[in-house]
């Protein structure tokens, strides 16, 4: 179970954005090269990692991919938020360096 | 229905009626008895007489592991001569509700050779059906009391018929009833299978009927994933092959108490199933459920080469042609994936929704402005993936609630055996007599994470094998989130919709790349053509550099050289002294030449009349040296001959 310490979330992420990207960059470090069958026939793709690219209109972007399973009865719950139906990854903590601001 | 197997090789004076009558006979004694005792040969690849038979008994009820064996030994006394080879992998009952099948192998490597010979009666008190029908068979000629053989020896002629016709039905079940030529692997005989593995990727041909379904999955406890749902319970079969097994592991959930869901469809209650690990890392689930209460059957796995578990067939396959794969290729990707539920804003003024677990202070809880609110759904219905129909639902009676019914999965094409309608199949690289399955090609064994609550905190690289790169240039980021290095530079990127002509020159913004094939559409290119050639030739216009005055002064001093250099016409003369007309000093004769420019041009020239000069020394008359002139007087000399 991959438990997360609210307060170890930098105090340096207060936008939304930031937010993402530190939780990819934290899932990518859990997951530890872990890869997903995404396509049949196709290579294995790594579940979570944390890109940086230049797209088509010229700008720099993180490219956030992960593939995080999904608990559907979960999902269908009526009480519970969708985020809830995400399923464990790893049991690892991420790198130090994530934890600091 | 259960059922278990007796493999008997048989003495070759023991017709095979004789066989059957005694694996019937054989089940006399216990609880339930048999009603039916099948005796299925076991035919060489040369198709001569059989020398195996398999006894093949079943019976409705429930019977324990003691008292099939005791049928066994009972079979074995019977079959004298016969090396029976008893296996089977006996379902034990559940106390109520559903029955899980809790599956144990009873194997036993020399189990039934030559015994005694004890009366055949009186193991019970009053004679069965079946032992009635045993003794109506068998006791006409050989009192079933009697010990025997030695040797039997019925009417030469019913023996003769009955042989004829023996061998006339195992002909006919050879020719309809064929298996295909299977390969029983060696490290499959194990005595208790549970889990097994496999020396490498082997390819397992799985047929099985009962109310089953086929999943894959990575894990064990996602089934996201089925290919088909057999829909029934005793009618249907069906045949799979799966390629690049690694080993399989037999697995019995008491759902009811566990609450482990082995399937997405999975009744509660019924909870076995066997994983088939592949080679890929991925595993494949043959989940076996029912929905029937218990005391019907659940479903039946058994092993057709010539071992049985609670009922699914499964053949080792290596080096056979079979026929082609039936499992479909189903996985969410690529295709529409699952969408959530529709948030629909809510314009009505509401209050903003309780956060139960609010985030840290620096982040700010609430969202100014309009928050969508998620509309409440009265009878939420689960989230069904696209193109999975809802099936309907099944009701049993006594059952509180049931799951949903499987939807009905199109019913996988006929199972061809090999030698009466042969298919191609494309062969797998590495495994050429395999079933190839599409869509689940080898891939690489992903890495394991690792487990345990230590923080992942060592310098190790980041595994990224095979990245997914999303646009061209994206650089993954280490797991320790610092910058990717080296960090590149921006590389520009042209848009889809512009052309640039060449390097740094401005991108033309073209409507469409491609021209249609039409005049209209390629005078339209021919025009941006010539657009760009135009500001080519634009950009191509040389500039002029600056004037410099010693250049053309050098300039002007190689014209007024090459101009001073020129060689005015001219001739050479030569006279002869002896001539007195033309040559004679008063009319000379002459080589000339032409003008010319340069110093070359004019050399050449008088070469050319120096040479018409020699002609002329020739043309001339030579002059020679002049007699002095005499001196004195003249005289007159007369000379008068005498």
């Amino acid at each position: 179970m991959a438990a997360l310490t609210l307060a170890n979330i930098p105090s340096g992420i207060n936008t939304y954005e930031r937010l993402a990207v530190w939780a990819i960059q934290c899932l990518q470090s859990i997951a530890n090269g872990e890869e997903v069958n995404v396509v049949s026939g196709a290579s294995s793709t790594p579940l979570a990692q944390c890109q940086v690219g230049v797209t088509a209109d010229n700008v720099d972007r993180y490219i956030l991919t992960a593939y995080v399973p999904l608990d559907r009865d979960a999902l269908n719950s009526g009480t519970q938020k969708t985020w809830m139906a995400a399923k464990d990854v790893s049991a690892a903590a991420p790198h130090s360096n994530l934890l600091s601001n | 229905m259960w059922s278990w197997f007796f493999r008997a090789t048989l003495p070759g004076d023991v017709p095979l009626w004789w066989a059957a009558a005694a694996g019937l006979y054989s089940n006399k004694g216990s609880t339930g008895a048999a009603i039916q005792s099948d005796v299925k040969t076991v035919i060489d690849g040369s198709g001569q007489f059989p020398e195996q038979a398999e006894l093949r008994l079943k019976s409705y009820n429930l019977l324990s592991e003691g008292e099939i064996l005791r049928s066994g030994q009972e079979a074995a006394r019977l079959l004298p001569g016969a090396v029976l080879q008893f296996s089977a992998l006996l379902p034990r009952l559940a106390h109520s509700g559903y029955a899980p099948i809790h599956s144990t192998a009873t194997t036993l490597a020399t189990p039934f050779r030559r015994a005694e010979l004890p009366p055949a009666t009186g193991l019970a008190g009053l004679p069965t059906l079946a032992e009635m029908v045993a003794d109506f068979l068998a006791g006409a000629r050989v009192p079933v009391a009697s010990a025997f053989p030695p040797p039997w020896q019925p009417n030469p002629l019913l023996a003769g018929a009955v042989g004829w016709l023996g061998a006339g039905l195992s002909q006919l079940w050879g020719l309809f009833n064929r298996p295909p030529a299977m390969l029983q692997a060696p490290d499959w005989n194990l005595p208790n299978w549970t889990q097994t593995s496999f020396s490498g990727p082997r390819t397992v041909y799985v047929e099985a009927w009962g109310q089953l379904q086929l999943c894959a999955s990575k894990g064990t406890d996602d089934l996201s994933v089925c290919n088909w749902w057999t829909g029934g319970v005793e009618t249907y079969t069906r045949s799979i092959g799966l390629s690049d097994v690694v080993g399989m592991t037999l697995k019995t959930e008491d759902t009811a108490s566990t609450g482990v869901v082995v399937g997405p469809y999975g009744f509660p209650g019924i909870g076995t199933y066997i994983d088939f690990e592949k080679s890929d890392g991925t595993t494949h689930r043959l989940l076996i459920t029912s929905s029937q209460p218990f005391g019907l059957a659940a479903g039946e796995l058994g092993f057709v080469g010539g071992w049985v578990i609670g009922y699914p067939t499964l053949v080792q396959v290596d080096g056979e042609t079979y026929p082609p794969p039936l499992i479909p290729s189903q996985t969410p990707f690529p295709g529409q994936a699952d969408r959530l539920a529709d948030i629909q804003p809510n314009p009505e003024p509401q209050p903003l929704p309780e956060i139960p677990r609010p985030l840290p202070a620096t982040v700010p809880a609430t969202t100014p402005g309009a928050v969508p609110v998620v509309q409440p759904q009265p009878d939420p219905s689960p989230i069904q993936p696209p193109g999975r129909a809802v099936p309907p639902v099944r009701v049993i009676p006594g059952q509180p609630s049931q799951p949903p019914t499987p939807p009905v999965v199109p019913k996988a094409p006929p199972v061809v055996w090999p030698g009466t309608a042969p298919t191609p199949a494309p062969a797998e690289p590495g495994d050429p007599g395999g079933v190839p399955v599409p869509g689940t090609p080898p891939t690489p064994t992903p890495s394991t994470p690792q487990p345990g609550t230590t923080p992942n905190t060592g310098p190790t690289a980041p595994q990224q094998p095979n990245p997914f790169v999303p646009i061209p240039g994206a650089q993954p980021m280490p797991n320790d989130g610092s910058a990717p290095v080296p960090a590149p530079s921006p590389t520009p990127t042209t848009s889809p919709d512009t052309l640039v002509p060449w390097p740094g020159a401005k991108p033309i913004k073209v409507d469409q790349l491609a021209p249609p094939p039409t005049i209209e559409g390629i005078a339209k290119k021919t025009g941006e053509i010539e657009g760009k050639l135009d500001q080519i030739g634009g950009m191509l216009q040389p500039d002029l550099p600056d004037f410099d005055w010693g250049d053309a002064l050098q300039g002007l001093a190689q014209l007024i050289g090459w101009l001073s250099s020129a060689d005015p016409a001219g001739g050479y003369e030569i006279s002869s002294p002896c001539e007195t007309g033309p040559g004679s000093s008063d009319d000379p004769l002459v080589a000339e030449w032409g003008a010319s420019l340069g110093p070359n041009a004019s050399i050449l020239k008088r070469l050319d009349a120096i040479a018409e000069l020699l002609q002329h020394h020739k043309t001339l008359k030579q002059p020679s040296c002049k007699n002095p002139s005499p001196t004195g007087e003249v005289v007159t000399v007369q000379f008068e001959e005498t």
